[in-house]
Order: structure tokens, then sequence, then C-alpha cells
């Protein structure tokens, strides 16, 4: 049984390439900050930051616009009220690259690391 | 014997189909991942969109079943920044379903930003679908009302069958928003009999043997919640499905600001 399986696995391992799911590999998690700062290119255009928390700007002057498919009229009829925003307006970006990471200075360093 | 088993466990996850997990090594350099991710935020905004649907290639396009171009979906939400710093920034923040990276078959919602989203991406190349303006008020206010949260199953398959409740990806998670900022609503079992009526999935081309075999050996692959015909949720399918309902104002494939592909 033992032989058998591992004929089995062998067999569809010569098949296929063996890869690495992105699950099994880490990066150290605190590590993008520096990497991102510490580039060259990225150094010299943006600066890098961390984010704490982001809240969804929500458009001002909202108008009320008529639902043009049979979608959307179950939409209405579910009592849902569709707003609608001023569309394709061109909107702000900052050029500060913003990352999930902390910068070094604010990681609490415990005795635990990740590969 | 367990080495073969890891790593037959290893090639089963990265071949049959990719995850969508937040941690992975970066592919290109750092300047090459932040200069792309921020053209990627710009197009968007110089389209004026407040939410849309983002989608990378964490695995190498090789290793992917046919018809499958991308492995991770999620939403981007033009949102107000604070940063560690105190400061206020205007940019995207991303919505995801990551699954865990060591309990795979369990998930979590969390936000990142684009640098984040393509740090471990396998080409500078993004899937952007932007909804109607009221498609992204729909879809904003689920998340303004914190209502977003409330579709997530945590019980992860990187094949999940989008026609039930059972299991849930990053891609069926973003398919079951979009059917709930539609029709007004947070009841998965409306969602899914909506799903059924009007989606059209991807039959995963992969023959249910080596499913069967890679399920064994990696807890994000399961069959058990489906029939006989394997199929999942991508986001070429999710762009259909918008465009065939009028819910998208426009479907591009990114590869950077001289390089925008029409789908």
């Amino acid at each position: 049984m033992k032989k058998t399986l591992v004929t089995l696995m062998l067999s569809a391992l010569i098949c296929h390439t063996a890869i690495a799911d992105d699950s099994v590999t880490h990066s150290g998690k605190a590590s993008k900050h520096s990497v991102l700062a510490s580039s060259g290119s990225v150094a010299t255009t943006a600066s890098v930051a961390s984010a704490v928390v982001a809240v969804p700007v929500v458009a001002t002057g909202s108008v009320m616009v008529a639902s043009g498919n049979a979608l959307a009229e179950s939409a209405e009829s579910s009592q849902r009220r569709h707003k609608t925003m001023h569309a394709n307006e061109p909107l702000v970006i900052t050029e500060t690259i913003i990352t999930v990471d902390p910068a070094p200075n604010q990681v609490k360093i415990t005795t635990q690391t990740t590969r | 014997m367990k080495r073969v088993v890891a790593l037959m466990s290893m090639m089963f996850a990265g071949h049959v189909m990719a995850g969508s997990t937040q941690v992975s090594e970066p592919q290109f350099s750092p300047e090459a991942i932040a200069t792309f991710s921020k053209e990627v935020e710009r197009y968007a905004a110089s389209e004026g969109a407040r939410a849309f649907i983002i989608a990378r290639r964490g695995r190498p396009a090789s290793d992917l079943p046919e018809g499958i171009r991308f492995t991770h979906t999620a939403i981007a939400i033009y949102s107000n920044i604070e940063l560690s710093n105190g400061e206020i920034a205007k940019g995207y923040a991303i919505h995801n379903l990551y699954q865990d990276a060591t309990d795979l078959d369990k998930s979590h919602l969390i936000t990142d930003y684009p640098v984040d989203f393509f740090w471990g991406a396998y080409a500078l190349e993004a899937g952007i679908i932007i909804p109607t303006a009221q498609m992204q008020t729909a879809l904003i206010d689920l998340y303004t009302e914190d209502k977003a949260k409330l579709l997530h199953n945590d019980k992860y398959s990187v094949i999940a069958n989008p026609f039930n409740t059972q299991r849930q990806n990053c891609t069926e998670y973003t398919l079951d928003l979009l059917n709930a900022a539609v029709y007004s609503t947070t009841d998965l079992e409306r969602i899914k009999v909506n799903v059924s009526a009007y989606y059209n999935p991807q039959e995963v081309k992969v023959s249910r043997a080596k499913l069967t075999l890679g399920s064994m050996f990696n807890d994000g692959i399961t069959l058990k919640d489906h029939k006989r015909k394997v199929v999942t949720t991508t986001f070429t399918t999710i762009g259909e499905f918008m465009d065939t309902y009028d819910l998208s104002k426009s479907i591009v494939v990114f590869g950077g600001k001289n390089n925008i592909e029409s789908i």
C-alpha cells in the first residue's frame, strides 16, 4: 500500500513541474516597508508610508438616476435607492507609496521571526 | 515518505490552481512593483473609478489551467487613508479575502494597498473592471454600512463552487459582493439563487483524478461542494457577467500606462 502510494505520487510528480504554492512561501512581513523605502528610484520620487485605516470617500451631491436594465430594476424593487456619483470625474491620487507594513521603528520586536 | 507527501502537497496546491494569499515573495524589483501599482491607481483615478474590481496573477501563466488568467480578485475603493504619521492621503484601499497561510481551508478579510496587492504578482498586469456609477455606489455602501463582512464564508477552497455557500474563495466573494450590491441584500441564499440563474462560471479544466489527488494533500482544495462538473469563479467570467447585464463601464487588462487592453 505504501509502495503504491509513493509510486502514484511520483508518477504525478514526473508529469508536472514541482512548484511551491503562494501559501507556503513567506516573506518577513515587516521588511516590505524597509525594502520600498530603501530602493533607489522609489526614494527619489515618492515617500513610503504605512496605513493605519482607510475610509471610503463618499461623494457629495449624489443624485438619483433611473435604472436601465433588468438586474438594476430588481434592485429598485428591493427598495434599494441607488445613488450615483459624478461619474468619470478624475480623482486625486497621492504620490506616497502606501503599504500595510509598518515602519521598522513601529514594529514590536519579538523573539519569534518568520521566514 | 513525509517529504514526498509535503512535496506533493506543494505541487498540487500550485498546479491545480493558485490560492489567494496575502504574503508572497516579490518577483520584480520593489521599484517596478511600486511604479506599476501607482500606474494602476492613476489609471483607475483617471477613469473616475471610486470602486472597481482588481485582479492579479499570483502564479506563472504556464501553471494555470486553461481559461484562468488571474489568480486573485478583490474590490478596490477610493478612500481617505490615514497614515501612521497622522496625515490623510487619497488612494485606493483593496478589500481582499485571503487564504490563511497555515490553515489552508480558512480565509480572512484583509485590507491592503496596491503595492501590497502586487508584491508577489508574477506579472505586472492587472485585471480591472470598472462598474457603472450605480454599481460603484452600491458596492461602496456595502463597506460604509459594514455589510461586506456578512457575505464572508471563512471555509476556503481554491476551486469553490459559486452556486452554493459551502466554500468560498476570493473571486466567489467578489461575485457575491456584486450580487449583494445589485439586489441590495446580504442574504446569501437569495444571492446564490440569482448567481445560479444569471452567472456562467469557468469549468476547471483539470482532470477530476488530479483534483481528487490534490485535495488529499492540500486542505485548500476540495471537491465536496461540487457535483459532477467542477466549476469556479474567475475574473474573466465575472467580467462577462457584468458586461452581459450592463453592470460595467469598462473591462481591461492593464499592463502599464501604454499597454491597456480592452477585453
